[in-house]
């Protein structure tokens, strides 16, 4: 026994563990240091302020305020999210990999609701559930261009596909702090809420999902309800795979991936069942690799990005596993959702400069980062080609590159919510509009964003 | 004076030192309190200092100090509700059971050192804890236990020693 010895029985903690502390720490109220005189001024502010709500709410002028606060339900909703705005620079608005605020959006996909189910609280006077404002009343008024002077009245239902949330959380923050009202989210499958975006009696006014519209899904929304749908293409999301450039890039395959990272993995000698991922080098996974130390830092498996490169790439690896098809079905869910916790996956640190240190150090290091980060740092990092693709602005923007996707939003055309569809188009687009990558996001370049503007305008006002 | 500490509060990135903290807080308990639900003990470590993150001051102590303060007054607590319960090496013997599949090796020895631990003195646990646990270096630990830093050195030498020599017998025993 020795010092290090004894350093050595340190433990790294479960990276699920510490995601979720940091979760619940980030929503812990701060107690300020508070003076005497300041907590008597504040008690009659306080006072002063409960005596002109309840004035206020008791001549029934609250009617429709709990629809613009971020995180109140919504009667009719099946899901909505809870979470408050993210501070300016906190780790949420960093797309950062703090705790993901649309935890609700990775919940399994359900039908959404059509019941009115407005329920009258005292002081607040309900306002009709439905988005189809009267003829007439709609009063957005355009300044030409996409400008608009004046919020309609109707509260936006939109669908998020698993895949799509941190862009749409971009948009959707630049709608809210623009005084409007937080559109109504429903969480489904791409195809469930493609389906519903067109459905019979109360549709999606627009849903984000990170492929295109099949030409069925299209001609599902020719109906005489549905009015037809406009496709926006939003951009792209991608993650890259990095280590220092000290050491070289080193190229993987989806495959190589999963069965380095999967905490189970079908087993080479009984391929329709599952055994626990015990490769520790690179060279166990795939015999071409050298034979380093799997140690892979990446995002928490639980927060949006980690879930983006679950579903770009772990999932991809998993189903290409030549015995895939011989799982049972509830092996396959698991063999493609569970990440390893015995260390050979971590969550990477925030900062960046403490992440390259760590690279810089270990030349066994990877790093799961967006692709933004990896434009951010220079010539200091590499990216790992992924099935023999490049990740670059041609390979994302094509999708050709496996850690990555393109996201769309379709917009329903029906003319009774298409001004308020515009509105938030307005916001939405602004968000997105720019020209280098920030985060995982990767924006249209700049003459194909214009057209898509120019286009989008022109549909939605015909 | 209120301004002055939201200024002070603000400048430090709670982020990093929560990343940078947290496992040295959580290895820390699994040094110092064998067989304790350690990720419950970080977590409520982190919910005190977070919830009163506006009265640290940096003038006063470092932040790592002022976290194991914290950390050192949960672990007392959490000694004294286990005391009224259970024997600490019953404790260390739970924990050998506990051991997870995949870090048996390592749990294992963990196990073997509390059980050799549990005899020390409290202070002396402690320091072990502080050092290899939490990976604290000589300075910061004086400055928590209240003692000089060669002092502390001297201290850590001598216990390092005599628990290997134990953990040395121990085997010699387990071979014959």
């Amino acid at each position: 026994m020795n010092d290090d010895f004894l350093h050595r029985l340190r433990v790294r903690p479960a990276p699920q563990f510490l995601a979720r502390l940091k979760s619940k720490l980030d929503r812990e109220p701060l107690r300020p240091r508070v003076s005497v005189v300041s907590t008597v001024l504040a008690a009659v502010l306080a006072g002063a302020s409960a005596w002109a709500l309840a004035s206020f709410a008791l001549r029934g002028e609250f009617a429709g305020l709990h629809w613009s606060v971020w995180g109140i339900h919504a009667a009719g909703s099946e899901y909505v999210a809870k979470s408050a705005p993210p501070r300016a620079g906190s780790p949420d608005s960093r797309q950062g990999w703090g705790p993901n605020p649309w935890a609700a959006a990775n919940r399994p996909a359900q039908e959404p609701s059509h019941k009115n189910t407005a329920i009258a609280t005292p002081g607040v006077v309900p306002i009709p559930q439905s988005t189809t404002a009267a003829p007439g009343a709609t009063t957005a008024q355009y300044s030409g261009g996409m400008g608009l002077v004046q919020a309609p009245p109707v509260r936006l239902r939109m669908g998020v596909a698993p895949g799509a949330e941190l862009l749409i959380r971009r948009m959707v923050e630049r709608f809210v702090r623009g005084g409007n009202t937080l559109p109504e989210p429903t969480v489904g499958t791409t195809e469930r809420l493609l389906a519903s975006l067109c459905a019979a009696g109360r549709p999606l006014d627009f849903v984000v999902v990170p492929r295109r519209m099949t030409a069925a899904e299209s001609a599902g929304c020719n109906t005489p309800w549905g009015g037809g749908a406009v496709e926006v293409k939003l951009g792209s999301e991608a993650l890259v795979i990095v280590r220092s450039r000290l050491y070289g890039a080193l190229p993987l395959s989806t495959l190589d991936i999963y069965r380095a990272l999967g905490k189970t993995i079908p087993g080479p000698g009984n391929p329709g069942a599952l055994m626990l991922n015990r490769y520790t080098t690179w060279n166990e996974v795939d015999r071409a690799l050298p034979p380093d130390r799997i140690q892979v830092l990446g995002p928490a498996f639980d927060s949006a990005q980690g879930q983006l490169f679950r579903r770009f790439v772990m999932q991809r690896g998993c189903e290409s596993v030549p015995s895939f098809d011989a799982l049972q079905s509830a092996d396959q869910e698991v063999a493609c959702r569970d990440v390893r916790t015995d260390g050979a996956y971590a969550s990477a640190p925030e900062q960046y400069p403490a992440l390259l240190q760590k690279l810089q150090m270990l030349p066994t290091l990877l790093a799961i980062v967006p692709y933004g980060t990896l434009q951010l740092t220079g010539d200091a990092l590499i990216a790992s080609p992924i099935d023999g693709i490049e990740p670059t602005p041609a390979t994302i923007a094509s999708g050709a590159y496996p850690g990555s996707r393109i996201v769309y939003l379709y917009a329903n055309r029906n003319p009774r919510v298409s001004p308020a569809v515009l509105r938030f188009l307005k916001y939405g687009l602004d968000a997105l509009d720019m020209d280098a990558p920030s985060g995982a996001f990767v924006p249209v370049p700049r003459a194909e964003r214009d057209q898509i503007r120019t286009s989008t305008l022109s549909t939605l006002t015909q | 004076m209120g301004a002055a500490v939201t200024q002070e509060e603000s400048e430090l990135d709670w982020d990093a030192l929560y990343a940078d903290q947290a496992p040295r807080v959580y290895n820390y308990f699994r040094f110092r309190l064998a067989g304790a639900d350690v990720e419950d003990l970080t977590s409520r470590t982190f919910e005190k200092a977070w919830r009163s993150r506006a009265r640290y001051r940096r003038d006063l102590a470092g932040f790592s100090t002022w976290l194991f303060k914290i950390a050192h007054n949960v672990a007392l607590d959490h000694l004294q509700r286990l005391r009224s319960h259970l024997p600490i090496d019953a404790a260390a013997e739970v924990a050998t059971e506990r051991t997870p599949e995949r870090d048996a090796e390592r749990d294992s020895d963990l196990a073997r050192l509390a059980h050799l631990t549990a005899s020390l003195p409290d202070r002396e646990r402690e320091l072990i804890a502080l050092k290899y646990g939490a990976e604290l270096n000589n300075r910061m630990i004086a400055r928590l236990i209240g003692l000089s830093e060669s002092n502390v050195g001297t201290i850590l030498h001598r216990t390092v020693q005599s628990l290997r020599a134990r953990w040395q017998a121990d085997e010699a025993r387990s071979h014959e």
